[in-house]
């Protein structure tokens, strides 16, 4: 435990860029972006609501790991 | 009955083998040699969030409102993008301060208020006991279905038996020994319990491969593929409807405000704190913890519409309640391993969320309002508790907050439904 904690050294950035994630998320699973894919139609045979939401989820989750994982 | 031996004893033995994990994580803690220092173990634990309500419940949400299921799961996935800086600091508050509960934590917002502290903990009680019981609940029931393999029966709820001859009573008389084993060995300043945390991860684990198991089969093996079930299920108007944002879906405000409610729980419940602040063994682990935990509860949800449309579309007459799904879609199909782990796959979500709030509420009624009663009312017990030494008392209090505890929700989960028979038994 020597070693300074990872998030002292650039947590400004990356803590702005989570909150901006969240703004993001926030956006994406809300209305209006919600109502856009409430109606009939499907990816691939899935829904087009179930594709909308699991599909921003997994974005969502990958930029996660995108700015966590960035060692700069 | 053949299967009812079976069962009985896999599930037992699965009590059994979370006694033997946590057993082993003490004994690498003591040695020096942490078995739940990093953060997937962490992550892992932090998935207590996912109840029996999550595995069973989630799916018969999915069967009345599509994607209504889904805002408990994004609020937490949200929340976790705030954990950098915001659990960070409740983690460095609570190591500073020795912190370990939430209720001990709202109370030095405040000034160490013991008033605030004592409150917060009866809410949390109070709050608590019908959950811990709603648990309780979902281990019996789905002990009563899956003995009635190969048959898919509903469980009458009159004619179980109560206490000594109810599985379930003896299922949570083995969780309070379990908590009491591994939660309240010693008295640490910590608060931490390494043994406990490897068990509660163990389950996270289980609990996650049981429910893609079955989903698997479901959309796999009874179906083909995803858009095999969606497209046989758009057959029906009703069912065509939950694919939707109908009205069914409960609308926009009901949306987001189990979004924002669910993410104050991520940071609030009593066992939420217990197993990410209080048992944190290292704050880096947090880093990954961020993006490993709103992919668990990814990975747990994939499966709750196939499962839900698969149930809906097996059993067209009803009659089978689709919070039973995940485990009577195996049993209809005659799949006895998979019922069985599906089975366990429910015990492992609920022993896991009693196990860790159990320890947590009993650590806030002993610290909150015990102590805070016995040390103010009176000086003669005080010097009392001095000469028999202090730690034993708190741990004597603790062990018998958490059968307390466990024997509250015991009760409110038969009181309820057969008060009459409660009574003329005791």
């Amino acid at each position: 435990m020597s070693e300074p904690p990872a998030n002292s050294d650039s947590s400004g950035l990356t803590g702005q860029r989570l909150t901006a994630l969240l703004l993001l998320g926030v956006l994406l699973f809300n209305y209006p972006l919600l109502q856009l894919f409430a109606r009939d139609g499907s990816v691939l045979g899935v829904p087009l609501i179930y594709c909308y939401v699991f599909c921003a989820w997994a974005a969502l989750i990958g930029l996660m790991v995108l700015v966590v994982e960035r060692r700069d | 009955m053949l299967t009812g031996g079976i069962i009985v004893v896999a599930s037992f033995a699965y009590v059994g083998l979370l006694f033997a994990i946590a057993a082993y994580g003490d004994k690498r803690a003591d040695a020096g040699k942490s078995l739940i220092a990093n953060p997937y173990i962490y992550a892992l634990s932090l998935a207590v969030y996912c109840t029996s309500w999550t595995f069973y419940g989630s799916v018969g949400r999915a069967a009345t409102s599509g994607i209504g299921f889904l805002p408990i799961y994004l609020g937490p996935t949200l929340m976790a993008a705030l954990w950098w800086f915001l659990l960070l600091k409740m983690i460095r508050i609570s190591k500073a301060n020795r912190i370990t509960s939430i209720a001990d934590f709202v109370a030095s917002r405040y000034g160490k208020s013991q008033l605030l502290g004592g409150l917060v903990a009866i809410i949390a009680v109070v709050g608590i006991i019908p959950y811990i019981a709603l648990q309780l609940k979902a281990i019996s029931t789905s002990f009563s279905i899956i003995l009635h393999y190969p048959g898919v029966a509903m469980p009458e709820k009159l004619d179980a038996p109560l206490f000594l001859g109810d599985n379930t009573f003896y299922i949570a008389m083995l969780l309070a020994a379990f908590t009491i084993l591994f939660g309240t060995r010693h008295l640490d300043t910590t608060e931490r319990h390494e043994g406990l945390v490897a068990a509660i991860a163990f389950e996270s684990l289980v609990k996650l491969i049981a429910f893609i198991a079955v989903g698997v089969f479901v959309t796999y093996g009874m179906y083909n593929g995803f858009a095999d079930i969606f497209r046989r299920a758009a057959e029906y108007p009703h069912l065509h409807a939950l694919m939707q944002l109908g009205s069914q879906f409960g609308g926009y405000t009901t949306w987001a405000s189990l979004t924002l409610v669910s993410m104050l729980a991520i940071l609030l419940l009593p066992r939420q704190f217990q197993v990410a602040v209080v048992e944190n063994v290292d704050e880096r682990h947090l880093n990954k913890a961020i993006w490993l935990f709103p992919l668990y509860l990814f990975a747990i949800n994939i499966f709750v519409l196939p499962i839900a449309l698969g149930g809906l579309l097996r059993f067209p007459a009803g009659g089978v309640d689709a919070d039973t799904f995940v485990l009577t879609l195996p049993i209809a199909e005659n799949q006895l391993w998979l019922a069985l782990l599906a089975f366990i796959g429910g015990l492992s979500a609920a022993t896991g969320m009693v196990i860790v709030e159990t320890i947590a509420l009993s650590t806030m009624v002993c610290n909150s309002l015990v102590m805070p009663l016995l040390l103010r009312w009176q000086r003669l017990r005080l010097r009392l508790a001095e000469r028999a030494d202090l730690s034993r008392w708190l741990l004597r209090i603790r062990r018998g907050a958490i059968v307390g505890i466990l024997f509250l929700g015991y009760l409110y989960f038969i009181l309820p439904a057969k008060p009459m028979r409660w009574c003329r038994s005791a």
